[in-house]
């Protein structure tokens, strides 16, 4: 049974109820963003910190979530920024033809897709491949894809058109596959042999 | 690669729209175009179903990870922290007003000098922010450095709690943000950029909807003013011995900028939000 809270002033109502719950998300975004648990539980706090001293900028009925990632993302930047270099910006034009033979390589051994992108690569490898990823590109891609955002949302989190959301998201795709397909081949593909029964 | 010869688009320019399709965020038109393009080339075919791949093994990463047991904890510690020292002493609500009213000292003795004789009320605000700029910005103040939009958003974020789009100006670059009194009790954030071009400071003054609430009639913002700024394209540009003040509101939050700038000059370099990000 839920017990009403009439107790809680409306504002610590409002945290309890529509911000606290959001924090195994925000961790989990926070991970993805600086792969370090300290440093991810940190932001988490520090987040919900800003959140509560600003409450009554949150407009209810407006998606929450999206305003916490906002301020975390707001506040990763800040933070961690000038600490790490973040990897060069690649452009997807000038490794095109290394991804194409990387592709037709790959698609050579397996043609199923599934179990191409799902088989065995570890949690660490996924962290690690996204870490590749520019900031600005990895960041869409963990809210699009990871975090499951709309456009609409993404935009208005990272203070960005629709367009450059898209444009952001098809470039930081294309890297973290090429990054995905590298360790396909590492791994060796031909496992299918093995798996036939199962 | 495979260029079919038959459809419009260039395999780049179909993998682009690969990405939107794959999220079911393409237009119609675009979606005819790629599917045209689709039909008759292999190689984006392949491209398009390895996304498709992509998402949905990402999208299967999406589990939760296992959060720190503490973590609650913690955070319910820090607000508790901050909600018993909130009651203690309420003034004290932001630490960081010290500092603004010491570093804002100097600009409130020179708005006293600068008042001379005449009652608050009587200068409008467009005039205040002029004296503003001809007196308080020439001296030294604390400005926070900032180099991009960002940052200046979190400056003010951080300080206010206000969550104001940062105007992005043609050819200037953002130098550092300033919170301080505008009137006595009254503190706004100062944008301050330079024009790239000739070096000219351009300041901006943030001021969020609850300034208008709480202090309307000291404000003394001109009605016609405000009356003219509908849109986000919208701007008012007064003539005041001879500089102009800009003013215009998006999202609810006023802003008036000053300079050496012509005001239709200015105007021009200033950029409102796209259809896209309303
Ligand atoms: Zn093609």
């Amino acid at each position: 049974m839920v017990q009403p809270q009439q107790h809680l002033s409306e504002p610590a109502q409002l945290f309890e109820l529509e911000l606290l719950p959001h924090m195994a998300s925000l961790y989990g975004f926070a991970l993805r963003l600086t792969n370090n648990r300290e440093d991810a539980a940190d932001l988490v706090q520090e987040t919900y910190l800003k959140a509560y001293r600003f409450i009554d900028r949150y407009e209810p009925g407006t998606n929450p979530k999206a305003w916490l990632f906002r301020i975390l993302k707001n506040n990763f930047i800040n933070r961690y920024r000038r600490r790490k270099r973040d990897p060069e910006t690649v452009q997807f034009e000038e490794i095109e033809d290394y991804y194409y033979s990387l592709r037709d390589e790959v698609l050579a051994e397996t043609t199923d897709l599934e179990k191409l992108m799902d088989r065995e690569l570890l949690d660490d490898e996924l962290t690690e491949a996204l870490q590749s990823l520019p900031l600005s590109f990895r960041t869409v891609v963990i809210l699009c894809d990871l975090e499951g955002f709309t456009y609409e949302e993404i935009a208005h989190m990272l203070e960005i058109p629709i367009g450059t959301v898209r444009s952001r998201l098809h470039r930081g795709r294309k890297l973290l596959r090429l990054r995905l397909l590298e360790y396909a081949r590492q791994r060796g593909y031909r496992v299918d042999d093995s798996d036939i029964t199962g | 690669m495979t260029q079919t010869s038959q459809a419009d688009l260039t395999c780049r320019q179909a993998q682009e729209l690969i990405t939107a399709f794959v999220d079911g965020m393409l237009q119609e038109e675009e979606r005819l175009l790629l599917e045209e393009h689709l039909a008759g080339c292999r190689n984006c075919r392949l491209e398009l179903e390895l996304e498709r791949a992509q998402k949905q093994y990402l999208a299967q990463r999406r589990a939760p990870v296992p959060v720190p047991e503490e973590l609650e904890a913690r955070i319910r510690d820090a607000i508790g922290e901050l909600r018993s020292a909130r009651k203690r002493s309420p003034v004290l609500r932001r630490t960081w007003a010290m500092a603004a009213v010491v570093a804002g000292l100097g600009l409130f003795v020179a708005y006293l000098l600068s008042r001379g004789p005449h009652p608050v009320s009587a200068r409008t605000m467009s005039e205040l922010t002029l004296q503003h700029f001809r007196t308080t910005l020439n001296q030294q103040l604390p400005w926070i450095p900032v180099s991009d939009r960002q940052q200046a958003w979190q400056v003010i974020w951080e300080r206010t709690g206000w969550d104001v789009r940062i105007p992005p100006i043609r050819h200037a670059e953002l130098r550092g943000v300033w919170i301080g009194p505008y009137l006595p009790g009254i503190e706004v954030p100062v944008l301050h950029y330079r024009d790239r071009r000739n070096q000219q400071p351009i300041y901006v003054f943030v001021f969020a909807p609850e300034c208008f609430e709480r202090y309307g009639n000291k404000l003394n913002l001109e009605p016609e003013v405000w009356a003219h700024l509908r849109r986000d394209q919208d701007f008012y540009i007064q003539e005041l011995g001879g500089r102009h003040v800009l003013s215009w509101r998006w999202r609810g939050v006023f802003y008036q900028a000053v300079s050496n700038h012509d005001g239709r000059a200015l105007q021009a370099m200033i950029i409102p939000p796209g259809p896209e990000e309303s």
